[in-house]
């Protein structure tokens, strides 16, 4: 991993998937449930890491 | 392997280690913390995070000098020895202070006592990766950083025990807002204001202080400031600021939004939906939407950012993780929209088929292709995950069981569809195609198929195996094993049939031997 930036989007991804097996025991919070955390943090992790690789359509052409 | 027994010894403390235990306990230093040594632990792991990010963003060339001199220098095993001595010692203490009531020894002795031995623990940790010349080097370079840094993490320390003074206003205001929401949708609305109580004669809910919104708050807020100073340079400040309170508020509304829709769905007779799959999953949406709308505006608007436009864009990462990515969306929505059973299930084959579909022009560079290797690897990791799992026979789950035959059928043949075919494949494009690739570099696309790091391999193995729940380490290991198979032949065709051998056998054992807890 190259960029600052997929290094630290891949790690929040790792800290708050570990952590939401920290909370697991704790009691379930009504808006945020760490308990079903770990797919929705993952989705906006790949998302996030998605947008990071925009580029204009020439760029892949002339490859 | 050191980082990892460090992660491992704080993840045991902070599980085991309960400061409840300690109200009831005489001594002045005991009830300190007792009150306080949550806060003061929350606010050192504040504060190695910030110091180690603040570091890695503005000294990189002098954190790869001092890289370079760490990598000649080995384990210093004398101070290695000292830290297990001093874990050790901090275990018993753990122990003493938190849960022998027994009072042989004075409580304050025991957490002067048990304070040392952390510090220590601490403190030879340190002195086992890097001599003392190292830190005082670090430190001496670094120390505006670090200042800053403990400022931040005491002053969101303080932050976040004032904010338990937020609670009550914050869900009094969210009781007004779903009282308002709902009277556009329902006559006759049931309103408790003493017990928080609101919804209608059908369907009530209890607004409870967790439900005020200030957790979805503070997370986008935590991801806001984040994704501003990971993008800085190409933001266009101080505008770009006002997205930071825009989504607080945004998503502090849609949480009194998510409480009148649960209401809804529960008037309209949907009780389980509402109180299990749509409450669990709702904050998780909203705050998803809002986070990538923050994160598209910032990238995108011109009054937000001073990055140039392109009219013809692409995203080179969206063909192989789009397919994963739908799957998790598809099974939020799923998940959302069911009790007890997620009977939609075949909304994430759907889904992931249709991406898979649309980017298929772009899979060139995939070798579909399998041999033996592929299979055989697929069966050694079924092997190793019902060696994990305490596999026994369980019932059908009583939703399914008690189903007209066609829907149960037609349930079960889109579940075995989608563990054989669409998530083996859009698994290993995420993980293997993507993730190994792009952590060897940025330019993932001309990372050759048989290349890879250690740090490639174990963290993209790691984050599939934590996308397995409570099989986390049988997830962990068969990513290595499905990673192993495609670096080997420098086929990704062969993780997929790996993959799909794999969850092939797992659905035999459960449809044809009554395995459901594997499923």
């Amino acid at each position: 991993m190259n960029s600052p930036i997929a290094k630290i989007v891949s790690l929040t991804v790792l800290l708050m998937s570990v952590g939401s097996y920290a909370f697991a025991g704790a009691p379930i919070a009504p808006e945020i449930d760490a308990n079903t955390g770990v797919a929705a943090v993952a989705l906006l992790g790949g998302g996030l890491l998605v947008l990071q690789t925009r580029r204009r359509k020439s760029d892949r052409e002339s490859k | 392997m050191l980082a990892f027994i460090l992660a491992l010894e704080a993840i045991v403390v902070s599980v085991s280690v309960d400061g409840a235990a300690l109200a009831s306990k005489p001594g002045m230093i005991t009830r300190f913390v007792g009150d306080y040594g949550a806060w003061i632990v929350k606010g050192l792991i504040g504060f190695a995070a910030l110091s180690a990010i603040f570091v890695l963003l503005a000294h990189r060339s002098g954190l790869a000098l001092l890289a370079d001199e760490l990598a000649s220098t080995t384990l210093r095993a004398k101070w290695f020895a000292l830290h297990l001595a001093a874990i050790a010692l901090f275990g018993v203490l753990s122990y003493a202070f938190y849960a022998d009531s027994s009072g042989r020894f004075p409580p304050d002795l025991i957490a002067i006592a048990w304070i040392g031995a952390a510090l220590g623990a601490v403190s030879t940790a340190a002195l086992a990766v890097a001599p003392w010349h190292i830190w005082d080097r670090l430190v001496r370079g670094a120390h505006r950083l670090i200042v800053s840094a403990f400022a931040a993490s005491a002053l969101a320390c303080f932050a976040g025990a004032m904010s338990w003074n937020l609670w009550g206003p914050t869900s009094r205001l969210t009781f007004t807002l779903v009282r308002f929401i709902l009277g556009f949708f329902v006559a006759d609305i049931v309103v408790q204001p003493s017990a928080m109580r609101i919804g209608t004669h059908r369907f009530a809910v209890v607004i409870s202080e967790q439900c005020s919104g200030l957790e979805g708050a503070a997370l986008i807020l935590t991801f806001g400031l984040f994704w501003l100073v990971l993008c800085r340079k190409d933001l266009r400040f101080p505008q770009a600021i006002a997205l930071v309170p825009a989504g607080v508020a945004i998503l502090f509304l849609l949480n009194a939004v998510r409480i009148a829709a649960l209401v809804l769905i529960g008037h309209a007779g949907a009780r389980e939906i509402a109180t299990r799959g749509f409450h669990s999953q709702a904050g998780w949406i909203a705050f998803n939407c809002v986070a990538f709308a923050f994160a598209i505006a910032s990238r995108h608007l011109p009054w937000f950012t001073v990055a140039p436009r392109h009219h013809a864009v692409e995203f080179a990462a969206a063909p192989y993780l789009a397919p994963f990515l739908t799957i998790l969306a598809a099974g939020m929505i799923s998940r959302a929209s069911s009790g007890i059973f997620e009977w939609p299930y075949g909304l994430r084959v759907l889904a992931a088929l249709v991406a898979l579909w649309f980017f298929r022009k772009r899979f060139g560079a995939v070798d579909w292709r399998t041999g033996w290797l592929g299979p055989a690897t697929g069966v050694a990791v079924f092997l190793l995950w019902i060696g994990f799992d305490r596999v026994s026979v369980n019932a059908m789950p009583s939703a399914l069981a008690t189903a007209a035959p066609d829907l149960r059928n037609s349930w079960i043949a889109l579940r075995v569809i989608g563990a054989v075919l669409t998530v083996p494949v859009a698994e290993e494009l995420a993980f293997r195609g993507f993730l190994l690739r792009r952590m060897v570099s940025a330019d993932f696309e001309n990372v050759p198929w048989r290349r890879f790091t250690l740090l490639a391999l174990v963290a993209s193995s790691v984050l599939f195996g934590l996308m397995h729940g409570e099989r986390w380490l049988a997830g962990t290991l068969a990513g290595l094993c499905y990673a192993g198979a495609s670096l080997r032949t420098g086929r990704l065709g062969e993780a997929i049939a790996a993959h799909a051998t794999t969850n092939a056998l797992i659905a035999i054992s459960v449809v044809g031997f009554g395995h459901w807890s594997l499923w």
